[in-house]
């Protein structure tokens, strides 16, 4: 499911525009990115939550050159579901 | 990381800032709570713009052992669910280090491989990362070590002049050290988690690594004191004083030894044709220095340079090195008489050889010597302050030091080679050298009582110039003689001793060293064989050498030259 797919789920879903989901839709993604920092993970739903994780500087070798080259730290997104949605996601036969 | 904010907060916020209606807002989570997960489960898949993409990744049902019973198991096929974050959101999240960029390291570093490899393990830790990073350097400390000795080998000279340079470079490195350590200490106390603390933290890293680039000894130094400032500084105290200990122990000794130690000397040196003329000298040398305090200096010149040439002989080229600066100016004249002493002992050590003594011998005479013309100068004043005195006259003067060392090499190869020649040539060149020694020390008589002591210090640098010049004519002549054989000329291989059919044990070194004695000659070998031999590493088995016969010219294992020859060859035909 895509983005338009969501919108046009949801709109159904609560009877109303999509352009009013679109924009209840971007406040709420709004938030939750500016209420993530690097101390606080945010919830999302009740599927997860979404954490920043730190990624330390680290000493590579291009396998090639043969070169060292320190990679600088940078955050990662990270995002952790509940167990429960866990659980659901894997009882979930396979179709393949 | 605290509790995290849940997602009522979020819905506050959607009610308070966006002005949405409270049960709208609940309405619309719930909703959205709903079709996600619906969604989640039946596409697999959900992309929300702005968040990223949740994905459920099938992993396939695999084996596997139970590890408490032993007994084979199977994990049933199941979803993990992945998420990829939006791109933008991603970068906002990591604006903090958006700006930094990966930086090459200079290569070469064992060391830090290891420490990469340390860092791989302790990518969580950061305290004992900051620590692994400065703990490099002390991996590195011999290294250093041996940089700051031969800096300071090329600064120091004993002299008054480079010791206060010397005292400053000290200052500047501590200085350098007191900021690198911080620079540590700043990066140790930001090593909290928060973004903006961290990043200053690489930032100085990063630096440190810029200017490792740029500079990698700089840097090297910058970073040593700040791991091992101590070690350092120690370090550097030891190698500054080493000469200072030496003029210091110079003095000590003669202080103590009296003039008791004129008959010891002299005891010995009856026995010793050597130590004859350097009583003769001495006795010359002792009037004068009784009757004026100028020449004692000159005297203590005299007896320091032996001790150096000494420690030229028995140490290894660092202590060259800083024996050649610490002469300086002075140095001409000082490494000139160190020239000459040293090819009157090298000379001297041949009779004393036909007759009974050793090198060892031969090197505690010269101490011996030594000592005697220290006492010769403690008798009349503090030789401390002449060696002062002596420092205060060196100046650094790089390039006639380099003139010095070089006439010094091949003045002593020269004689390296006379020695090699023959017990009649040496005789005739010891005699001539003891005639100059006798004829310098007529005139340290005549000099003059109230001379200055710079005067005689020029004009003793005069007459060693001279002597200079002497002797190293005198070697040239001799080594010209000596190279009258021409290993330019063509080999001829006509004549052969034997014919070897290779076996898989032998090569042209081994054939060498049993034909000729030494494996140096399997050149000759070679280039008899070129026709059969492509390479000289590459014999064939069963392959006919055949081993040419050589003139005794050719392989003279007690040659240098010839050897050196004979291994330049040899290079040039294994490249």
């Amino acid at each position: 499911m895509n983005n338009k797919e969501l919108i046009v789920a949801l709109a159904e879903e609560l009877s109303i525009t999509q352009k009013d989901v679109t924009a209840m839709l971007n406040a709420y993604v709004g938030e939750l990115q500016q209420a993530l920092t690097v101390e606080q993970p945010v919830a999302f739903l009740n599927a997860g939550s979404f954490e920043v994780k730190t990624r330390e500087q680290r000493l590579s070798v291009n396998p090639k050159s043969k070169r060292r080259m320190l990679v600088p730290p940078k955050m990662v997104l990270n995002f952790v579901p509940t167990s429960t949605l866990k659980n659901k996601i894997k009882k979930q036969d396979s179709n393949e | 990381m605290s509790e995290k904010i849940n997602t009522r907060e979020i819905v506050k916020a959607l009610i308070t800032q966006h002005g949405l209606a409270a049960n709208m807002a609940n309405a619309f989570v719930e909703a959205f709570q709903k079709v996600f997960e619906d969604a989640l489960l039946t596409d697999k898949v959900v992309k929300i713009n702005g968040v990223g993409t949740f994905k459920l990744v099938w992993h396939a049902p695999r084996k596997s052992v139970n590890v408490r019973t032993g007994e084979e198991m199977e994990i049933a096929g199941h979803y993990k669910m992945s998420f990829q974050p939006d791109v933008d959101w991603a970068n906002k999240v990591n604006e903090p280090f958006a700006h930094l960029e990966p930086v090459e390291l200079q290569s070469g570093d064992i060391s830090v491989t290891l420490q990469s490899e340390k860092e791989a393990e302790d990518v969580d830790r950061n305290d004992d990362d900051v620590i692994d990073n400065f703990a490099l350097p002390i991996q590195h400390l011999n290294e250093q070590a041996n940089e700051v000795r031969s800096l300071l080998a090329d600064i120091m000279g004993p002299s008054a002049d480079s010791l206060t340079e010397n005292n400053d470079v000290v200052f500047v490195e501590e200085q350098n050290s007191g900021q690198s350590k911080d620079e540590l200490e700043v990066s140790h106390t930001l090593t909290s988690s928060s973004i903006n603390e961290s990043e200053t933290e690489f930032v100085q890293k990063e630096e440190t690594e810029q200017k490792d680039n740029e500079e990698t000894s700089q840097t090297e130094f910058v970073l040593l004191p700040s791991t091992d400032l101590d070690g350092v500084v120690s370090l550097v105290e030891e190698i500054q004083g080493q000469p200072v200990s030496n003029t210091l122990e110079m003095s000590e000794e003669s202080c103590v030894s009296g003039a008791s130690d004129n008959s010891k000397t002299s005891e010995l040196s009856d026995s010793l044709a050597m130590s004859e003329s350097s009583e003769s000298l001495e006795t010359s040398s002792s009037p004068g220095s009784s009757a004026k305090p100028k020449s004692s200096d000159t005297s203590i010149n005299i007896s320091t340079t032996p001790e150096f040439s000494d420690k030229t002989e028995s140490h290894d080229g660092e202590i060259v090195s800083v024996d050649a600066e610490s002469s300086k100016e002075e140095s001409e004249p000082d490494v000139v008489e160190n020239i000459s002493e040293s090819n009157h002992s090298e000379h001297s050590d041949e009779p004393n050889n036909t007759t009974e003594s050793n090198g060892v011998e031969e090197s505690s005479q010269s101490r011996l010597m030594n000592e005697s013309s220290d006492s010769q100068s403690g008798e009349t004043q503090n030789p401390k302050k002449t060696a002062i005195v002596d420092k205060e006259q060196r100046r650094p003067r790089r390039n006639v030091v380099l003139v010095v060392c070089s006439l010094l090499l091949i003045v002593l190869v020269g004689v390296g080679c006379f020695i090699l020649c023959g017990g009649d040539l040496a005789s005739e060149f010891f005699a001539g050298k003891t005639g100059v020694l006798s004829l310098r020390q007529t005139q340290y008589n005549n000099k003059d009582v109230k001379g200055e002591a710079l005067d005689s210090i020029m004009s003793k640098s005069n007459r060693q110039k001279s002597l200079l010049a002497e002797t190293v004519s005198d070697s040239m002549s001799v080594s010209q003689e000596l190279e009258h054989f021409d290993y330019e000329q063509p080999r001829n291989y006509d004549v052969f001793i034997a014919v070897r059919t290779i076996t898989s044990e032998d090569r042209l070194v081994t054939l060498a060293k049993e034909y000729y004695g030494h494996k140096f000659f399997w050149v000759y070998i070679y280039e008899a064989n070129q026709d059969v031999i492509s390479h000289p590493d590459k014999l064939l088995v069963g392959q006919q050498i055949r081993i040419p016969k050589m003139d005794e010219k050719w392989i003279d294992v007690n040659d240098t030259a010839c050897l050196k020859y004979v291994k330049f060859l040899g290079d040039s035909y294994v490249k």
